[in-house]
């Protein structure tokens, strides 16, 4: 399959006041046309500035110390902001979690998208109004001619993240990058969210890779799915492959600490402990200090990419045919 | 069931907004709370369930209606003595432990403010020795007491935030949205912290929260409210089985499962617009703008909230008809 995105072995640091932060450490993803697919892990697992990195969003204290960077086959790790411009926005776009901060509160809606179309496109004054209103109908919003001059603070909180999509597609972007886009909403705006931006791959082939920790979202839009923690993927594979057959440990842990509304006397399985420190991350692989079934070997080598199927692979010293299948069983 | 611990009737709290406008957060609202149950309280933003929450512990005034605590009526202004028996009695849980603890106070004091404020014996040493037995209980060290806030994750500073409410020996702990701002692995430790706690304390909770799954599976009875009414309150597996209210069903379908299996059948029930603004109340029932059951009685009239079949209260016109089945 052609590849859209494509990228290897990404590294990204951060400075901070208590030392230099490796928040990614060497992540690989692929996404394909049409494909959506689901980044998940915890707060600080590097799911954020991975895409950061992709859209060179970072920070000013952050930056790409490796790894390669392929956007439909060209090679965009370097370019500059300036150079970016040519693709955020109108081939790649973003969707931020909060819609109450990411628009401007003094500016209208329709101004707001509008001016998207303006560095983007050469529609005339006329024409990016009925873009915008346009927009605004597809994505759901009622009397789009009314909406257009209104400001964001007279919209509710789902209304405004259907703003940030309008925007997010204003020039029919071929990926989509979201980030947490129906936490900070109800469970019934996020369903029509959900829906909506389903409705899109389908109509338009927008690719998606979403962010999020909630695995109901995963199971209910994503075909792939990507488990981040600690920097690293850990393990990766379609969205079936991920939630009947996971073989990582931290997997297993994250989808046993849903609640399981049958069981409701037991406790919830807990992961113990707190992820890792990225300023000093562990030599071996970042998650053996939670680890149920850690090994000797886990906490001094990095483990190695072990491929289960054609799209199903894990980093894990379990999948090592050394390794003592009856170890650590009786922990766990 | 066992003895009733709240009783609350036709409570309402309304704020004025300004331009005469008042804003009806809690409208009318009554039910019990038995004690050594958790009470689930579900609802989208602004549908009045903090106001609730803060209303029952004395953080606001009610504007009408009575909380019987024990059978003693606490929404008035009470003499001071009885006043700090109370706040005593009942304690919240925020949602936010990265602006419920004050960033310049150690963890000892912050978890020693209540025993300072209410029951202040002088005693440095029982202090000190109080907080520590407090930390071992909500699964934190000794040598946590002399750090600050900041040094602590999401996790630990929502179990500084319980201790501090365990310092006062409650009996009633209203915990507003306590997980929310947590990680999906650190959710599930807070808790099965606050069941043990519960177990071994014999608390009463009402759990305010607009994660249907985690309220189902900490609650005894769910509560599910729509500006500013309860419009459903049952034991939770039966909300679950048997919804009254299509609002409720509404709320329980937009659940995402975590099974793509499941979730590639499921049909779910679309609700359509978002939620009216609650300055501005459509007549009749509240619901009936987004309804897909309603009726012209229905923005005639509001529904009573009554007990349609045992145990099980709705405020509905449409339980009876046929589509509702």
């Amino acid at each position: 399959m052609n590849q859209l995105l494509e990228v290897d072995n990404l590294k990204i640091n951060l400075e901070t006041q208590s030392g230099t932060v490796q928040a990614v450490r060497g992540v690989s993803l692929k996404l394909a046309p049409k494909q959506i697919l689901a980044v998940v892990g915890e707060s600080g697992s590097g799911k954020s500035m991975t895409v950061k990195g992709i859209l060179k969003l970072l920070p000013k204290t952050g930056g790409i110390v490796g790894g390669k960077i392929l956007f439909e086959g060209k090679d965009i790790t370097d370019y500059s902001v300036k150079q970016m411009r040519s693709i955020n926005g109108s081939e790649m776009s973003m969707i931020f979690q909060d819609p109450m901060t990411s628009l401007n509160p003094t500016m209208t809606i329709g101004k707001q998208i509008s001016e998207v179309l303006r560095e983007h496109t050469k529609m005339n004054a006329k024409q990016r109004r009925a873009r915008a209103v346009e927009l605004l109908n597809l994505v759901g919003i009622s009397y789009p001619e009314k909406r257009y001059s209104q400001y964001p603070h007279q919209l509710s909180g789902g209304m405004r993240q259907r703003v940030v999509i309008a925007i997010a597609l204003a020039c029919n972007p071929k990926v989509l990058i979201a980030d947490e886009p129906t936490t900070a909403l109800d469970v019934t705006i996020q369903a029509q969210i959900l829906d909506l931006m389903r409705s899109l791959q389908e109509k338009f082939g927008t690719a998606i890779i979403l962010i999020t920790h909630n695995l109901g979202v995963v199971a209910n839009i994503a075909q792939n799915v990507s488990v981040m923690y600690g920097g690293m993927i850990v393990e990766s594979g379609t969205v079936e492959e991920i939630f009947y057959d996971a073989k990582h440990p931290y997997t297993l842990g994250l989808l046993a600490s849903i609640p399981n509304v049958d069981e409701k006397d037991k406790e919830l399985n807990i992961i113990p402990g707190t992820p890792p420190d990225l300023i000093d991350p562990p030599k071996g692989c970042p998650f053996s200090s939670r680890c149920p079934r850690a090994m000797e070997v886990c906490h001094q080598y990095a483990p190695e990419k072990t491929m289960v199927s054609g799209t199903h692979w894990l980093s894990c010293w379990l999948m090592d045919p050394r390794a003592d299948k009856q170890h650590g069983g009786d922990r766990a | 069931m066992s003895e009733v611990m709240l009783e609350i009737s036709h409570l309402k709290k309304y704020f004025e907004v300004g331009n005469k406008q008042t804003l009806k957060a809690v409208d009318d609202v009554s039910f019990h709370i038995y004690q050594g149950e958790t009470l689930g309280l579900v609802g989208e933003s602004g549908c009045g369930k903090s106001t609730l929450g803060r209303t029952i512990v004395r953080l606001y005034r009610p504007t009408e209606g009575s909380i019987l605590y024990k059978g003693k009526e606490i929404g008035v202004s009470l003499p001071r003595k009885e006043e700090r028996e109370f706040c005593r009695k009942m304690q919240m849980i925020f949602q936010d432990p990265y602006s419920s603890l004050d960033p310049r106070m150690k963890v000892l004091d912050i978890i020693a403010e209540g025993i300072d404020a209410i029951e202040n014996t002088g005693n440095a040493e029982k202090r000190r020795e109080t907080v520590l037995h407090l930390l071992d209980l909500v699964g934190l060290q000794e040598e946590h007491a002399h750090r600050y806030p900041h040094e602590f994750s999401g996790g630990q500073r929502q179990r500084i935030g319980i201790a501090r409410a365990l310092a006062v020996h409650p009996e009633f702990i209203v915990a507003d949205e306590p997980i929310s701002a947590l990680d999906v692995s650190i959710q599930a430790q807070v808790i099965n912290l606050l069941r043990q706690l519960q177990k071994k304390l014999g608390l009463t909770y009402l759990f305010i929260a607009h994660d249907i799954s985690i309220v189902k599976y900490i609650s005894d009875r769910i509560g599910v409210m729509y500006l500013g009414k309860l419009v459903e309150l049952a034991p939770s597996d039966e909300i679950f089985r048997n919804p009254l209210h299509p609002y409720t069903k509404a709320l329980l379908s937009a659940i995402p499962r975590p099974d793509p299996k499941i979730e590639k059948q499921r049909e779910r029930i679309m609700l359509e617009g978002s939620v009216p603004n609650p300055v501005d109340l459509p007549k009749g029932c509240r619901f009936c703008t987004r309804c897909p059951l309603a009726t012209e009685a229905c923005s005639l009239s509001e529904p009573p909230f009554r007990e349609m079949e045992p145990g099980h209260w709705a405020a509905c016109h449409r339980y009876d008809s046929a589509e509702n089945k």
